[in-house]
């Protein structure tokens, strides 16, 4: 068995094992999906949105939660690369006669296959309270991987964080700092159009904005090539940057 | 070092001229050289800081040294690290253990990182050590719920899960309860005697007394003395006697007219008085005439049977840990720092 396969079995038993972590970051998405789609409804789920193709305020909300799902758990993966560094088991697995590179791989493995599954739940939760996803299984198939692809950058970012500072402390203050304004500073909760002109400047920059964006328009509206082949094109620029740059950490704090 | 051909099997492990310098100017290890045969268990003695553990982490292919060279099973370490991987089992200071995986899980994982097929044999093989170092009414314990002493027998049997010829275990028995140090010792004489190599490294000095063939001693990044510990032994001497004197009487002198018995090796002024002997019942009289002579009383006489911590004491200037605190080596420390011993 590759070495990469075992252990992204061992990563994933891990989250078996400590259901509640993934409950939580799955737990929350939830509970902004009910407190927003609620709250906002009567200013939110107006004729102006609609009048832009959405169907519903929940249906407009729900590829953002999905995203703050994923976000939270890449999160997790950088903090779970502290503790094998602290606990030492990132050397018994460097002594290990395998490529080390798996030992990245699995893990990043081990985070899609999670966040995969957390974008399900929280697109079926979004389902039961009434979303339909208009672009049919498609559609919900372009969602989940696009929220995954971002969700895997994001982790890269975490480990990152994690492996250049190797502290827990850090990595879970930089990781909650940027995931907000990767929330916030984009279309997840209205419509760009509605928000000032910074927000829309940042929003051009922020890939998690990109993924709402066609997750939104998948929602509601109909599939936009441009729009996807923009999101792809920002996923593969972050891809370029980042990968590189943990990668590199990870040879250094491995060498 | 001998040449290595394909026809002479490569020792276990061969060390020359190991240097590490790290970057701020500290060096850690000043050119030690050591060899390690098949079968051989080898015991790494030296306090805090001496560089033990700079010289695990090189031979397992963690860290790089700065010069010299370094072979396990005949590989390179930094040249050919992946074949040297293959060939070691290794258990760090700090337990490498999962939490959130289970005893027999741990066991699994290792199996598989080192490409064994979960195979009927694979399998026996684990449960061989599940019993062999008493782990198995916790084999599907988390090990987030196992106590220090089991996490690290868990540790050390997964360094042997693939059977690795060459076993390196940093300070392997700190935190182990006497049993479960008595059990551990007789599973790596057993590995030994089926051509293991083990390496290791300790503070206890009489552990490695009564387990190593053979101990170095390691003192700021230096080898102080390599030998078997029988042989260190004798060079301080098979024992001591301790001295008190009678009131009034001038250790100093006592200890001057001492050192021209032929019976002393060493003498460690102070009251009472130390005088490292060859033999300890045979030289006890003739210690306490020759006293008599320069007209000395000995009040009181104690014996003692010299341990690697006189050794240890002898070459490094300093005592070793202990495991209790009210220990020779530690009352050896305060005599040197107050010039008189605590009983």
């Amino acid at each position: 068995m590759p070495a990469t396969v075992v252990l992204t079995f061992r990563n994933l038993f891990k989250n078996v094992r400590t259901p509640m972590l993934v409950i939580a970051s799955v737990a929350q998405p939830l509970v902004w999906l009910v407190m927003f789609s609620q709250t906002f409804s009567r200013l939110a789920d107006t004729p102006l949105l609609r009048d832009l193709g959405y169907r519903s305020y929940l249906a407009f909300l729900l590829p953002g939660m999905m995203v703050l799902a994923v976000l939270f758990t890449a999160l997790q993966s950088g903090l779970a690369m502290v503790s094998d560094i602290d606990s030492g088991m990132l050397d018994k697995l460097r002594v290990s006669p395998i490529n080390r590179l798996s030992i990245l791989l699995g893990r990043v493995l081990a985070d899609a296959v999670t966040m995969l599954a957390q974008g399900a739940v929280v697109l079926v939760a979004g389902t039961l309270m009434g979303a339909r996803v208009e672009t049919g299984w498609l559609g919900t198939f372009g969602m989940l991987a696009s929220v995954t692809l971002l969700g895997v950058a994001w982790a890269s970012l975490a480990n990152l964080i994690a492996l250049r500072s190797g502290n827990a402390e850090l990595t879970m203050v930089a990781g909650i700092f940027l995931a907000l304004p990767a929330l916030f500073l984009s279309s997840a909760f209205l419509p760009l159009r509605f928000q000032p002109d910074w927000v829309q400047t940042v929003a051009r920059v922020n890939p998690a904005s990109y993924v709402i964006g066609v997750g939104q328009a998948l929602m509601s509206i109909g599939n936009d090539w441009g729009q996807d082949a923009r999101m792809l094109a920002v996923l593969a620029i972050a891809a370029l940057v980042l990968m590189p740059a943990t990668v590199g950490a990870f040879r250094a704090a491995t060498r | 070092m001998q040449p290595i051909t394909a026809r002479a099997p490569a020792r276990a492990i061969e060390v020359k001229d190991l240097v590490k310098a790290y970057p701020g100017g500290k060096t850690a290890l000043n050119g030690i050289s050591f060899a390690v045969d098949r079968g051989e268990i080898f015991g790494f003695l030296g306090p805090n800081g001496s560089g033990k553990t700079t010289t695990v982490r090189i031979l397992v292919t963690l860290l790089r040294a700065t010069s010299g060279a370094a072979r396990v099973s005949g590989f390179d370490v930094g040249r050919m690290a992946s074949r040297v991987r293959e060939s070691i089992g290794y258990t760090a200071q700090a337990t490498g253990v999962d939490d959130d995986l289970t005893v027999h899980e741990h066991l699994v994982l290792q199996a598989l990182l080192h490409g064994l097929s979960p195979s009927r044999e694979q399998q026996r093989r684990i449960g061989e050590l599940i019993d062999a170092f008493s782990l198995s009414d916790v084999a599907n314990e988390r090990a987030s719920r196992l106590s220090g002493g089991l996490r690290r027998r868990l540790d050390v049997a997964q360094a042997m899960v693939h059977r690795p010829p060459v076993l390196f275990l940093d300070e392997p028995t700190i935190g182990l309860d006497p049993q479960s140090r008595g059990a551990l010792w007789d599973h790596l004489r057993r590995a030994s005697r089926d051509g293991t190599a083990i390496f290791l490294t300790t503070q206890y000095l009489e552990e490695a007394d009564r387990a190593c063939d053979r101990v170095a001693i390691i003192d700021g990044g230096r080898l102080v003395k390599e030998g078997t510990p029988a042989a260190l032994k004798e060079e301080v001497g098979e024992g001591r006697l301790r001295l008190t004197l009678a009131n009034g009487a001038d250790p100093a002198r006592a200890a001057q007219a001492l050192a021209a018995c032929p019976e002393v090796v060493g003498i460690e002024p102070g009251d009472p008085l130390v005088a490292y002997v060859r033999s300890v019942r045979p030289s006890i009289a003739p210690v306490i005439r020759r006293l008599d002579e320069v007209d000395i009383r000995v009040a009181g006489v104690e014996t003692e049977q010299a341990t690697l911590d006189d050794v240890f004491l002898r070459y490094t200037g300093r005592a070793p840990r202990t495991e209790a605190p009210a220990a020779n080596s530690v009352s050896s420390l305060f005599a040197a720092a107050h010039g008189r011993r605590r009983r």
